[in-house]
């Protein structure tokens, strides 16, 4: 185009790339090294932290790509599509050219970090799927079973902001969508590009308790599978060994 | 529907004007049906009877019963049709009807088949264009139509008050009445009923297979023929969402994109620009995406508006906006387009001249639509000459010659009883 955009206004250079995460008492767990991870490939951070009781919000402050930091005094954790949104918009506020919806115990394979530009510099799609890899019980292993396969399928978590485009999240209480659904209708890429979750590679203390939360929060299954909850406590579950892709295997 | 029937009738004695003055009674109507007298649909069949009760009714049918006037083919010339309606039943009937140049034209087409011929299409498109009220059984060809044109009027049976004011508007236009408070009425009642309905599915266990999130489409879009942009907004978003979540294909194109016009009636020139930006897809629409930002940042916002709309199909509001400026060559090159797309090919040619036509199949295009405008006018060896000359040596480009053929042999069978044309 003329002003040097790309398809319909769509910026093909230069782009912003924003990380927007939601947070509550993560600081004894993954926090910094996810912060301190994607300082080292994205341009900004946006953080809502859900009235956290630890020192969440202080480590969160403290990187310098953090550019925006809001702090909810009650929780809600009881309305997830309502948090969702939250972040959302906190986000828009930064005006963003690419937001990336992390979780605080996700990180970016080498591989993938090294292709995120070649991907948002373009004007084809305006959205990218990877593959979300559970981690289980440490961070050497994955699991995969009938009910541990979502690496299987693609999952958006990198999206073009479009600004005054129609933005809506399903107002599920848990297990919300992290991008706004309306998102689906715009072209997008599909990728084999892998993100490593640890929510699940600490010990099995740790995982008891999800469980029991999850049990406590969702104990009809109206949000989740109940199947999916009580894999959780499987004893000797399929676990696989990563193996660090670099770009000699493509 | 008391109170409706009570205003109409109170109007009409009241503020209608007659446009032309002669004795209702001797004015003859004439039906050209859509595959004899009986292949005329029973709800508008015994409507024309009851007609026939207190009118000249004539039908170019071998099959309709007395006091009904059977006319042939050959007859056609000797009614006098400055003083004659014509009710036209199917577009096939357009090269025949239109250069009668009848006092009334009502076209009561049945709804387009699923795959309609490209040739029925351009018929249907033509007829319109030239009818003096348009009349169908069909919603979305009813919201097509008023996207182009005024005197549209839908009646398709599942609403009585709806059917009421298709009715009503035939019956004042052959009487030689407008019927734009009808077509207001009308489009209001439609909205209303429409949320009624969607008000009864919302709650409804299965609304995806009711169709809820398409009729949350229609309301939407009769919000906006009755000017209320943000309401209409609202219920487009809910709808385009509702799509998605169920699945939905090409949801920014079919859906999505209709907020770029809702924008522009709200007055938000830059939003709409962006909107369909975002809608686009393929060549084409990236171009039109582009044209549209340079024309907007080079301030030629009439032109900006005349295209969004075009783009969303509102034919009628582009040409509005276009016709006071056609002295402009790019506005007078978008509107003979949009002249084209409405079917009213004779202003379409009076702004255009062929020699303009770049290459030599626009040449041969724009020859086939004067053909086409001359065959419309009555001016049939003159018609054929044309499409002749269009064709030259080239068989494909013989495609008028072969459409004038088509249309009257199917004309001739539409007359016949007992026998579906097509």
């Amino acid at each position: 185009m003329a002003n040097g955009l790309g398809k319909g206004g769509r910026k093909k250079t230069g782009n912003k790339l924003t990380a927007m995460m939601q947070v509550r008492n993560e600081a004894g767990r993954y926090l910094e090294a996810v912060l301190a991870d994607l300082s080292g490939f994205v341009d900004e951070i946006v953080i809502v932290d859900d009235a956290s009781t630890d020192d969440t919000p202080e480590l969160a402050a403290s990187f310098e790509k953090v550019v925006k930091l809001v702090r909810n005094k009650e929780s809600l954790f009881h309305k997830e599509w309502l948090l969702r949104e939250q972040l959302w918009r906190a986000a828009e506020e930064t005006s963003p050219d690419w937001l990336l919806a992390v979780d605080a115990d996700e990180f970016y394979e080498e591989y993938t970090k090294g292709t995120l530009r070649e991907l948002i510099n373009q004007d084809e799609y305006d959205t990218v799927s990877f593959r979300m890899y559970d981690f289980w019980d440490s961070v050497t292993h994955y699991r995969e079973d009938e009910w541990w396969n979502l690496h299987q399928r693609p999952m958006m978590t990198l999206v073009r902001y479009l600004p005054g485009y129609h933005y809506a999240y399903p107002k599920r209480a848990h297990h919300a969508t992290r991008l706004p659904f309306t998102y689906s209708a715009f072209p997008g890429l599909d990728t084999e590009l892998r993100i490593k979750h640890f929510g699940w590679a600490g010990s099995a203390e740790e995982r008891r308790a999800k469980y029991d939360r999850y049990m406590k929060l969702d104990p009809l299954g109206q949000w989740g599978n109940l199947g999916h909850y009580a894999s959780i406590l499987e004893p000797n579950p399929r676990l696989i060994r990563w193996q660090e892709r670099d770009r000699h295997d493509e | 529907m008391v109170i409706v029937l009570f205003f109409i009738r109170s109007y009409k004695n009241q503020k209608m004007k007659r446009m032309v003055n002669a004795p209702m009674a001797a004015e003859p109507i004439v039906v050209f049906p859509s595959g004899g007298w009986h292949g005329i649909p029973p709800g508008q069949r015994s409507w024309l009877e009851e007609f026939a009760r207190k009118r000249r009714l004539l039908a170019v049918a071998d099959d309709a019963p007395a006091p009904i006037e059977q006319l042939s083919l050959e007859q056609l010339s000797s009614v006098e049709w400055t003083s004659a309606s014509a009710i036209v039943m199917h577009p096939a009937w357009v090269h025949i009807a239109v250069p009668l140049k009848p006092r009334c034209l009502i076209a009561m087409l049945p709804p387009p088949e699923q795959a309609e011929e490209a040739l029925w299409t351009k018929c249907r498109t033509w007829l319109c264009a030239y009818a003096t009220l348009v009349v169908t059984g069909s919603e979305a060809f009813y919201l097509e139509q008023s996207f182009r044109r005024g005197s549209v009027f839908l009646m398709d049976g599942l609403d009585e008050t709806s059917d009421l004011f298709a009715r009503q508007a035939a019956e004042w236009h052959i009487d030689g009445f407008e019927s734009d408070t009808l077509i207001r009425l009308q489009q209001r009642h439609r909205a209303n009923w429409r949320n009624e309905l969607l008000q009864k599915q919302e709650h409804a266990a299965d609304a995806a297979a009711n169709g809820y999130a398409d009729g949350l489409f229609y309301h939407s879009v009769y919000r906006y023929l009755i000017g209320e942009a943000e309401y209409s907004r609202k219920l487009l978003l809910i709808s385009f969402e509702q799509m998605l979540l169920e699945g939905r294909g090409n949801t920014l194109q079919n859906v999505y994109r209709f907020l770029s016009a809702i924008e522009l009636e709200l007055g938000h020139l830059q939003d709409a620009v962006r909107t369909y930006g975002y809608t686009a897809g393929g060549d084409a629409e990236w171009r039109y995406a582009e044209q549209l930002t340079k024309w907007l940042a080079g301030g030629k916002r009439e032109l900006v508006k005349a295209q969004l709309y075009r783009l969303n199909d509102d034919y009628r509001k582009a040409a509005a906006l276009l016709e006071p400026v056609a002295d402009d060559p790019e506005a007078r090159t978008l509107l003979i387009e949009i002249y084209i797309q409405m079917g009213r090919l004779h202003s379409a040619l009076t702004l255009g001249e062929a020699e303009h036509r770049q290459s030599a199949g626009d040449r041969r295009q724009w020859q086939h639509l004067q053909g086409t405008a001359l065959l419309l006018e009555g001016k049939r060896h003159e018609a054929i000459h044309c499409f002749l000359s269009a064709g030259e040596n080239r068989q494909e480009d013989l495609n008028g010659m072969i459409e004038l053929a088509v249309m009257d042999e199917v004309a001739r069978e539409l007359t016949r009883g007992n026998k579906e044309a097509n």
